[in-house]
């Protein structure tokens, strides 16, 4: 099963994790996809005629000419949101930014799809609630000024709406990949530091204390799943092996002091 | 008189003899050798009828050496065969593996194209010959029909219901060595690959371009040689995997000594 496919969410769900994290690219004609490298290789697709950068060919010359390594098709952001939101029951997605020219189309799609569950979990039927959180992942600086700009221009066109009488849109959350202390200055909601830095106890608590929560990326060796849960109690760790972290988690976790705000 | 060197080199590993070397003038060295300094026997010169019975003692006539026809030459050093600056060019039909990503859409597929390549070698004494070569195989062409998107941009489809014209092709820019044995030659080089994918759809154009790593290999048979030019049919394969692009061409190669050393 390739990795960013419709079917590997599914199949996350299904052996226990509760959100998924996702690569975002965009093509040449700025549709955002789940694309983790930034050129087509046949470690990750199939198709004759499917070569060049991601950002070289159009949506259209990308369904005409890449399949996954396995067959599944090259999923649109907005395509994967609406089928974790209203096929499963995963609670959130970490959209990791590779370009900043996702950024602000990603950040559109969450930001209607914010206030879309918004509307749905205020309304007067509570069976229709649907508990879903999306954060943009910010992995570097080139991103983070993409983020600032499209914050920017949301906040713009919110002001459009409000003068047309239209409901403005919720802004997206952020999580920033790198530096513990900007997380706290950007005002994102979590931290997402790579594992090779280690547990970082320490951080990991300075963060909390701001209502800040911490995912680490990506533990797959049962030592380590279990070094970290024990050490640095995050608040989620994304994982290849699911599985192994849930059971890890039911024998050793504990449940991390729970954070001011909303919390992915 | 390099096929003849090799081939000798050779000759215990394939059990042939080295007389099977085409090609190739008789060594010197087994040539008929010239007496130059064996002086040939002289028969005596016939008496003289009125002379007496006690024969006087006869000298031998002096004989002009042998060595002294102008026709017998002096043994030398075998004759090498000059290094040069060849100059080579090849023609091919090229097969490219794999297939199209969505065969159902696919109304047209062409995996035969042609391979032209030019390049420049240093023929030297010794086995393996230094080149660099520039190609370029319009490799693969079809035509995949696409249904309306199912992504909507501000409530319409991303596009519309189309035929996408795809064409593959791809430069290689590859230093390499060849090997002459007997009248084959290997080949092989490493070096740049530049895959361009061309689209056009509704009308546009487009071109995406990717540089892999890619290396190539070949075995050409010599099939026809004058003095400084050989024609060569060739077969080769040629991979540039971080694009997953793999082709195989057959075709001619001629090659002409620009320079002799």
């Amino acid at each position: 099963m390739s990795p960013n496919s419709i079917e590997s969410i599914r199949l996350a769900e299904r052996i226990g994790s509760n959100a998924a994290e996702l690569d975002v690219r965009v093509t040449r004609d700025g549709i955002p996809i789940l694309f983790h490298d930034p050129s087509f290789s046949s470690s990750l697709v199939r198709g004759l005629f499917c070569n060049g950068l991601v950002n070289q060919l159009s949506l259209a010359e990308l369904r005409a000419s890449c399949l996954m390594r396995y067959g599944e098709q090259i999923p649109t952001v907005e395509a994967a949101l609406d089928m974790m939101v209203n096929e499963t029951e995963l609670e959130g997605v970490y959209l990791d930014e590779k370009t900043p020219e996702g950024v602000l189309p990603s950040a559109r799609l969450v930001a209607q799809l914010d206030t879309d569950l918004k509307i749905r979990n205020e309304n007067d039927d509570p069976s229709d609630d649907r508990k879903f959180g999306a954060l943009i992942g910010i992995p570097n600086d080139d991103v983070l000024d993409a983020w600032h700009s499209a914050v920017t221009t949301l906040k713009a066109e919110n002001s459009d709406r409000i003068a047309a009488g239209q409901t403005p849109l919720e802004i997206p959350r952020c999580l920033l990949e790198y530096d513990s202390d900007k997380v706290i200055e950007e005002g994102c909601v979590a931290w997402g530091p790579t594992w090779t830095d280690g547990p970082q106890p320490d951080n990991v608590q300075k963060l909390r204390d701001h209502g800040i929560g911490t995912i680490f990326w990506t533990i797959n060796e049962s030592e380590f799943i279990e070094g970290f849960l024990t050490t640095s109690k995050p608040n989620g760790i994304i994982s290849a092996r699911a599985a192994l972290l849930f059971q890890t988690y039911q024998l050793i976790g504990s449940v991390p002091a729970p954070l001011n705000g909303d919390q992915p | 008189m390099k096929h003849a060197a090799y081939l000798l080199a050779l000759a215990p590993l394939l059990g042939v003899a080295p007389a099977l070397a085409q090609n190739t003038p008789p060594p010197a060295s087994v040539a008929d050798p010239a007496p130059a300094s064996a002086p040939v026997a002289a028969e005596p010169a016939p008496a003289s009828e009125a002379a007496p019975a006690a024969p006087a003692p006869i000298e031998p006539a002096p004989v002009a050496p042998v060595a002294a026809a102008p026709a017998a030459p002096a043994p030398a050093a075998p004759a090498r065969e000059p290094a040069s600056l060849e100059l080579f060019g090849s023609l091919s039909l090229s097969i490219a593996q794999g297939e199209p990503a969505n065969p159902g859409w696919t109304n047209s597929f062409r995996r035969v194209g042609a391979y032209g390549e030019a390049g420049v070698a240093y023929r030297s004494k010794y086995f393996l010959d230094p080149f660099v070569s520039v190609g370029y195989g319009s490799l693969a062409s079809g035509d995949t029909t696409l249904p309306d998107s199912d992504t909507l941009i501000n409530g319409e489809p991303a596009y519309t219901a189309g035929t996408v014209h795809q064409h593959l092709g791809m430069w290689l820019i590859s230093p390499g060595v060849t090997a002459d044995i007997w009248r084959f030659r290997l080949r092989f080089g490493i070096g740049l690959g530049i895959v361009k994918e061309s689209n056009r759809f509704h009308g546009e154009g487009n071109t995406a371009t990717q540089l892999p790593l890619a290396w190539q290999t070949g075995l050409a048979f010599n099939c026809y040689q004058v003095p400084r030019f050989r024609l060569d049919a060739e077969a080769r394969f040629v991979q540039a995997k971080g694009a997953d692009v793999t082709f195989w061409t057959i075709g001619v190669t001629g090659r002409g000594d620009l320079v002799t050393f």
